[in-house]
């Protein structure tokens, strides 16, 4: 067996390993890059990797038909880099920097991008009054807020996302946030909500909190926004799915 | 005992053509660029960067490579197990109605972008005429049941923009197939390997019925296992791009030029072909663009991608002559431009 071939039963020994891994053992990185209804092909992927690394272990190719050794390294090398790029991909996420790109931003501010909200068509202005709480909903999805935000007007509501602090917003508001993902984390959206809290400046950005407040709606870059007013904001740990789907 | 044929891949040239080594060329600077850029990414100054770079890298990979490796299973079994003289009755005697079929054959074969080109080449393989492997190629990842699902759950089940993607992807791929066939034929427009229809040249007719199932079997995978590794190392050469520019480029850039329709147009366009998206997902993204784009320039966004990136670019290598992926990047770019200023100027359904 030449030693082309052996490459090539390596490479497709390591795809099969890794697939197979991230949809077994390795669900909580896989939550990480791709939506849990695509996880079959993942699944799918393993199988057919199997297959392949089987007729190529038992494939024997003339050495006439391997073509110039040397030519070929470099496209299968090509072909590992994936894996080493997964060694810094296990421990980055998503944080501000990446919000500051994605989040359409005008100089007054956000825009709320990931889904249509149909606050946009609202003839609501400005803050609109506090309004007493009335039932709380256990870790309200932010998607939920910003969809259907007449659902939960002036009722408490529990969430957990990430922070970004924006200078440019009032002292006491900050923006929540996480990444909704449609097919994979490369089409992330964020999509948050403000945050009325006293102590907002001293809040970190990129720290995962849970924050319990009434609900209503805000007026930001003359559209209206999700918001929650609250007075307690509790630093937790990053959750085992951290995207929305 | 009977001595049955084995699938042998072509012998290779015994001099390496100068297309080989400027390849060899590229693929050893990029490889000696993501080892910099990885090496580099260790530093605190390109932490993060290199940290998003990997998230969308391995998402695009995660996604990406699980379909090619079906479609490359898929191309596969077409090689072993579709006659040619089915295909020969299907495209080749009728060649202009083959290509209108051909633009509607991703309702039957579902295939996204990153499959549809090993499915292409053993189509090409078996005989199919040139045109009508256009119009598949370009129509297959837009006119099929699972992006008119996705785009119609981005758009709220707003019909008119599922039936204007996918008609407008029909026309526009119909179109430039017909228009490429005039110009480009399998001689002239496909490299070797491909255009010897309608065998693959591994020394036996797959076609026939008379072999024994698991040894066809055994054939159709060697042949997908080859596919494999000829066209990955394009999907993850086009990945790593789609993820460093997904990673760079911010998304206000392009809204501070939103005012100007046809640069609107243009943007997206740019942004399609830069992003990589699958056709599955981009819905998602033009959505979010609804209400600060004009409506013709998300079309562009969703048309233009899964007919042109840049992880497609270079699988088109593995298939075409330079000369035909330099005429179908100019024509399909021209061609979705001036539909979409059509579409803005004179269908304002979507206003």
């Amino acid at each position: 067996m030449r030693v082309l071939q052996i490459v090539k039963i390596i490479i497709l020994a390591a795809w099969a390993a890794f697939f197979g891994w991230l949809v077994t053992f390795g669900q909580q990185q896989l939550g990480r890059l791709l939506h849990p209804s695509l996880w079959w092909l993942v699944g799918a992927a393993t199988v057919v990797l199997i297959l392949f690394l089987a007729v190529n272990l038992c494939r024997q190719l003339p050495a006439a038909q391997q073509g110039d050794g040397w030519l070929k390294w470099p496209a299968l090398l090509i072909l590992l880099v994936p894996l080493l790029y997964f060694i810094p991909a296990q421990s980055s996420r998503f944080g501000a920097e990446t919000l500051a790109k994605r989040g359409i931003q005008t100089t007054a501010g956000f825009i709320p991008q990931a889904v249509n909200s149909e606050a946009e068509e609202s003839d609501d202005k400005g803050y609109p009054p506090p309004l007493p709480a009335r039932k709380a909903n256990t870790d309200t999805p932010l998607t939920r807020l910003s969809m259907e935000p007449q659902n939960y007007e002036g009722k408490e509501v529990e969430i957990v996302c990430q922070t970004f602090v924006d200078e440019r917003l009032p002292a006491d508001l900050f923006m929540c946030y996480r990444y909704l993902i449609s097919c994979c984390a490369a089409d992330a959206l964020p999509v948050f909500v403000f945050v009325k809290y006293p102590e907002a400046r001293s809040i970190k950005s990129d720290q995962w909190i849970r924050a319990k407040g009434a609900f209503s709606r805000i007026e930001n870059a003359q559209i209206m926004v999700p918001s929650i007013q609250t007075e307690k904001v509790e630093y937790i740990d990053e959750p085992p799915f951290p995207y929305l789907f | 005992m009977i001595q049955l044929p084995r699938y042998q891949p072509a012998p290779a040239p015994e001099e390496p053509r100068s297309s080989e080594i400027i390849a060899f060329g590229l693929e050893y600077a990029f490889l000696a660029c993501v080892t910099l850029f990885f090496l580099q990414g260790m530093t605190p100054a390109w932490g993060n960067l290199l940290g998003e770079l990997s998230i969308n890298f391995l998402a695009i990979i995660v996604e990406a490579l699980p379909f090619m490796l079906i479609g490359s299973l898929a191309g596969g079994l077409i090689e072993v197990f579709i006659p040619v003289d089915l295909v020969d009755r299907l495209f080749r005697r009728r060649r202009t109605m083959a290509v209108f079929l051909a633009g509607g054959m991703g309702l039957i074969f579902p295939v996204c972008e990153c499959a549809i080109v090993p499915v292409v080449r053993r189509l090409l393989g078996k005989g199919v005429p040139f045109s009508a492997a256009i119009t598949f190629l370009l129509a297959g990842p837009i006119v099929n049941g699972i992006v008119a699902a996705s785009t119609a759950i981005a758009y709220r089940y707003d019909w008119n923009y599922v039936f204007v993607r996918l008609g407008m992807g029909y026309a526009i791929a119909v179109f430039i197939g017909l228009f490429l066939g005039f110009f480009f034929h399998r001689g002239n427009g496909l490299l070797p390997a491909w255009k010897a229809a309608p065998t693959c040249g591994c020394g036996h007719e797959h076609g026939s019925s008379g072999q024994p199932l698991f040894l066809r079997l055994r054939h159709a995978l060697e042949h997908a296992g080859d596919d494999f590794f000829d066209v990955g190392r394009y999907l993850i050469v086009g990945a790593f791009i789609a993820a460093l520019m997904r990673s760079t480029i911010d998304m206000n850039t392009f809204l501070s030029l939103k005012d100007s329709p046809w640069l609107a147009i243009v943007l997206m366009m740019a942004m399609a072909v830069l992003l990589n998206l699958c056709s599955e997902a981009d819905a998602f993204i033009a959505a979010s663009f609804r209400g600060l784009m004009p409506d013709a320039a998300m079309m562009a966004f969703m048309v233009l991608g899964p007919m042109l990136d840049i992880k497609l670019i270079l699988m088109y290598f593995s298939v075409f002559r330079k000369r035909v992926i330099l005429a179908l990047i100019g024509t399909v770019l021209t061609t979705v431009l001036l539909a979409m200023l059509a579409l803005h100027s004179f269908f304002p359904i979507l206003h």
